[in-house]
């Protein structure tokens, strides 16, 4: 790849996914990139037709990315609580 | 912010090479996975986010904390035969999200990059809830 394409590479190359040009995602459960671009203009901001703001957008993306942290922080706070455990464990048998 | 960009290149490059991407070693019989490796096991599949990754490059697209979003990209210049790299940082602020690129290149996202940078946090949020954390990313709850 050449240094070029690689300036501005992004989220544009995001049309290459290639389990969704069978339309949906590879959970099989999961919903095609077009339901979600919908989604994201239509449903979660408003149901309205006209183009999201930047602001609006960026509220969006916001809200999935505290998601995301929440999920890692809840995952590393039960980790603590059952080493917690192992240690009084530990404790105990010796 | 440079403290940003080591605090990523941290994650990504790592204090102990030990620790594998896939499979994170268990040191002890109920050591759980730290921050830094769950971050790891999620940028595994961030990366495969924008499609293949071609031979011989590197990809890296995780988020980093409740505001910022990482892109980093290693790859060969077929010209020089050279190692080259670039890291992009996304923050996400009230009024849009800045894009920040080594050299001091800072602008706000728009249009189309905007709209997939966006859809990529989704379906990020969405393959890590289930894959890594097990949980529907529509509820929260535990997948059984």
């Amino acid at each position: 790849m050449s240094e070029q394409n690689n300036t501005y590479f992004i989220p544009e190359t995001l049309v290459d996914i290639p389990h969704e040009r069978e339309g949906r995602t590879s959970y099989g459960e999961g919903v095609a990139r077009r339901d979600v671009a919908n989604a994201l203009t239509e449903t979660a901001l408003g149901n309205t037709s006209e183009t999201p703001s930047n602001a609006e957008i960026a509220k969006w993306a916001l809200q999935y990315t505290e998601a995301v942290v929440r999920l890692r922080t809840d995952e590393v706070g039960a980790n603590l609580f059952s080493e917690s455990l192992s240690r009084d464990d530990y404790t105990l048998i010796g | 912010m440079p403290n940003v960009f080591k605090k990523a290149l941290d994650l990504l490059v790592g204090t102990d090479a030990s620790i594998s991407l896939s499979m994170p070693k268990k040191l002890r019989p109920f050591k759980q996975l730290s921050e830094r490796e769950l971050i790891q096991l999620e940028s595994e599949i961030g990366a495969k986010l924008f499609g293949t990754i071609p031979a011989g490059n590197r990809r890296e697209f995780f988020c980093l904390d409740r505001s910022t979003w990482i892109w980093y990209e290693e790859w060969v210049d077929l010209e020089t035969g050279k190692q080259k790299s670039a890291t992009t940082r996304y923050e996400i602020h009230d009024n849009g999200i800045l894009k920040a690129q080594e050299g001091a290149h800072y602008s706000f996202l728009e249009g189309e990059e905007l709209r997939n940078l966006t859809v990529a946090i989704q379906m990020y949020y969405e393959q890590v809830a289930r894959k890594i954390y097990k949980r529907d990313p529509r509820t929260g709850q535990k997948l059984v």
